[in-house]
């Protein structure tokens, strides 16, 4: 799948974006875990203390944040693109 | 309430008698309207709501808050209010930079113009004191010429200078006030309402004073703890690690693109694809920023300095590459060359004029070209980023095609028979953020008192997932209360007068706290509220009297489905949004019964 980093979390992974495999009926969660474990300074961005999914980003699959969805729990097929931001807001 | 730190302060001038005098704000009115924006729609409420924008008897307001200028984070901000030229409606328009501080260091908490200068004059303000100053040599000129002259004349220590452009003067209809800093007044013509009463200028020397206050330690002790909440790490506003500190407001650009609520092409699409990526926030870093300016006691630092480094505008450094206009004369103009961005924004601070108008006036025209609308000659191809630059010269002179075009893109569009490919809402042209996939932002821009503005409700907050109120962007139900208790807030917010940015860390226990401090008196968070309930049907009670058009959008967002992913196939299901909002407002069709008004006090 296709991962594309934003903002403050850029500098973070190195890259604009990342093609990663991930096994088949994955979840946002596996994802996540994944990704902390590969950049530790990551998992602040994307794990709560208990290891849940953080208020500190919003992880959007085909266009949709995760949170409106199933949250952690949503499915992934691998075939998706998913984006990654920090909050952001402005004027 | 005794007036004791702010209230007493204010400057009455009428230009065509050449004459002022200070006379304390009514005590009820500051109690009622705090100060800034509900402050400052009281006194144009004097001038009566059926008054013509351009004529004398319009007065033109700029007021301080009750903190502007003291060492409170995020204070340096000011409004100017009026009735505008463009909408309509009752107007208020918010400034950063040092200006405001500078005013109230001066021995100022607002200044109330009327009449009109026989001839064109500027205010020179310092120590307690205005004069109106011969600005005939200054007429014609834009504003960073206006500005150099003037820091010329008085030199630049401790001074801050306010101008109109050409724009202002010709009248253009969202002409805009600017300052040293390039901040502007940028919304619903001020700067043509300055125009017309030939006033060019507002200059204020003065070195800066600390704040007088009931209780020096209780003060602290609130600004300490506002101060925490903006600095947390977790907060966009963090210095250095936010999102908004890092990339400005710009930081926006990808992820409103990303969900399908980046209107493209006037609208026609709901994303820029990867073309946004361009003239994004996180392009703007990696390549043009040389700088991170900021305003009077702000550790955000969310404005961002450029510098053009090749191409026909090479050289150009320029603050600031907003999301607003990025958006404005990019995505919706299907240009994506940041450097043309950065150039059009520019002439909009040097001429005066308001980005947002003027893109979605180019994005109609460029519509309209493509349908074959437009008389011979006269049309303005998609990204064509050479003829926009040459273009915005004649709107700012208000020549040629740019005469038509300074009315504003709902009237030019009209003109030519097509209403319905002006994005506007009341006269004022919609912002950044796509209603059909942000739909409580739709319902704020109907609702808004001012035109279609971001910043009323900015519900955007809570749908993309930045306060903790968290809110579906595709679901509608709800968004009544949403907006309301947002368009509330704010008209609190910008009464102190704070940054509109605080909100992403501080909530109307801090304002409450912050406030009561400063003035020695006994006010909460439902006060907060509730005050900010009352400017909001102050400002629509104005409205409803001087006949205002309903809240609607545009067809395109309600009947015209999302294109793109995250929103696709979504529309704006505005009247039932509309229908949840008029019930918890206890509103009529959009106006305030007498019983509303009685209830909150609105006098």
């Amino acid at each position: 799948m296709k991962l594309t980093f934003y903002a403050t979390l850029r500098p973070i992974v190195g890259a604009r974006t990342l093609d990663i495999e991930l096994r088949c009926d994955a979840t946002v969660q596996a994802l996540i875990e994944t990704l902390a474990e590969r950049w530790p300074a990551l998992r602040e961005h994307l794990l709560t203390e208990e290891g849940g999914l953080s208020r500190r980003v919003n992880i959007f699959v085909a266009g949709r944040n995760v949170r409106w969805l199933d949250g952690a729990a949503t499915r992934l097929d691998g075939q998706e693109e998913i984006d990654f931001f920090p909050p952001v807001a402005g004027g | 309430m005794e007036l004791r730190t702010f209230g007493r302060d204010i400057a009455h001038i009428d230009l065509a008698a050449q004459t002022w005098e200070m006379r304390p704000a009514p005590e009820e009115w500051v109690r009622s309207y705090v100060g800034a924006r509900g402050l400052g729609v009281r006194y144009v409420l004097e001038a009566g709501p059926e008054v013509e924008a351009l004529s004398p008897d319009n007065l033109l307001c700029f007021m301080n808050g009750p903190l502007t200028g003291s060492e409170t984070s995020m204070s340096g901000r000011w409004a100017c209010v009026t009735k505008s030229p463009l909408t309509g409606t009752v107007t208020d328009s918010h400034q950063g930079g040092w200006s405001a501080a500078r005013l109230r260091w001066a021995g100022f908490d607002g200044l109330v113009f009327e009449g009109r200068a026989e001839a064109p004059v500027y205010a020179f303000i310092e120590d307690g004191q205005i004069e109106l100053r011969d600005a005939s040599d200054l007429w014609g000129k834009n504003i960073h010429e206006t500005i150099r002259i003037l820091q010329e004349r008085y030199g630049e220590k401790n001074l801050t200078v306010n101008a109109i452009g050409t724009a202002g003067e010709k009248l253009v209809r969202f002409a805009a006030w600017l300052n040293e800093d390039d901040r502007a007044f940028g919304r619903g013509g001020t700067g043509a309402v300055g125009g017309s009463k030939n006033l060019k200028a507002i200059v204020v020397r003065a070195g800066k004073k600390k704040s007088v206050v009931p209780d020096k330690d209780a003060w602290k002790a609130v600004r300490t703890r506002a101060l925490d909440t903006i600095r947390d790490e977790a907060n966009i506003t963090s210095p250095k690690k936010g999102g908004l500190s890092v990339y400005g407001t710009n930081v926006l650009m990808n992820a409103t693109n990303t969900i399908g609520a980046l209107g493209t092409r006037n609208s026609q699409l709901t994303s820029f694809g990867d073309r946004a990526e361009k003239i994004s926030g996180e392009y703007v870093e990696q390549n043009i920023l040389v700088g991170n300016p900021t305003c009077h006691a702000c550790p955000v630092a969310c404005k961002k300095e450029v510098e053009i480094k090749e191409g026909p505008w090479k050289g150009l450094r320029m603050e600031s590459v907003e999301y607003e206009p990025a958006w404005s004369l990019g995505a919706n103009c299907d240009n994506d060359d940041v450097a043309a961005v950065a150039k059009l924004i520019d002439q909009c601070n040097d001429m005066g004029m308001d980005p947002i108008e003027l893109g979605n006036a180019y994005s109609m025209w460029m519509e309209a070209t493509e349908k074959g609308w437009v008389p011979d000659g006269q049309g303005l191809a998609w990204g064509d980023t050479q003829a926009m630059v040459a273009l915005t010269e004649d709107v700012g002179a208000r020549r040629g095609l740019g005469k038509a075009l300074g009315e504003g893109p709902a009237k030019a569009a009209a003109e030519i028979g097509h209403p319905e490919i002006a994005m506007a809402v009341k006269g004022q042209a919609l912002p950044a953020y796509d209603p059909r996939g942000l739909k409580g932002m739709g319902l704020g821009y109907a609702t808004s008192n001012r035109g279609a503005c971001h910043l009323r409700a900015y519900v955007a907050a809570a749908e993309l997932g930045v306060v903790p109120i968290e809110s579906d962007p595709l679901e509608w139900k709800g968004k009544g209360e949403l907006v309301k208790t947002f368009q509330d807030l704010h008209a609190f917010s910008d009464s102190l007068d704070l940054c509109k940015f605080s909100a992403f860390a501080e909530d109307a226990d801090v304002y409450a706290a912050q406030y009561a401090t400063a003035m020695g008196i006994e006010f909460g968070p439902d006060d907060v509220m509730r005050t900010g309930e009352r400017i909001y049907n102050l400002e629509r009670h104005y409205n409803n009297l001087a006949g205002v058009e309903a809240d609607t959008l545009p067809a395109r967002y309600t009947e015209e489905a999302s294109t793109e992913a995250g929103s696709k196939g979504h529309v704006s299901e505005l009247s039932d949004m509309l229908a949840e909002y008029y019930a918890v407002r206890g509103w009529e069709d959009g106006v305030v019964p007498k019983a509303k008004l009685e209830e909150l006090e609105v006098r």
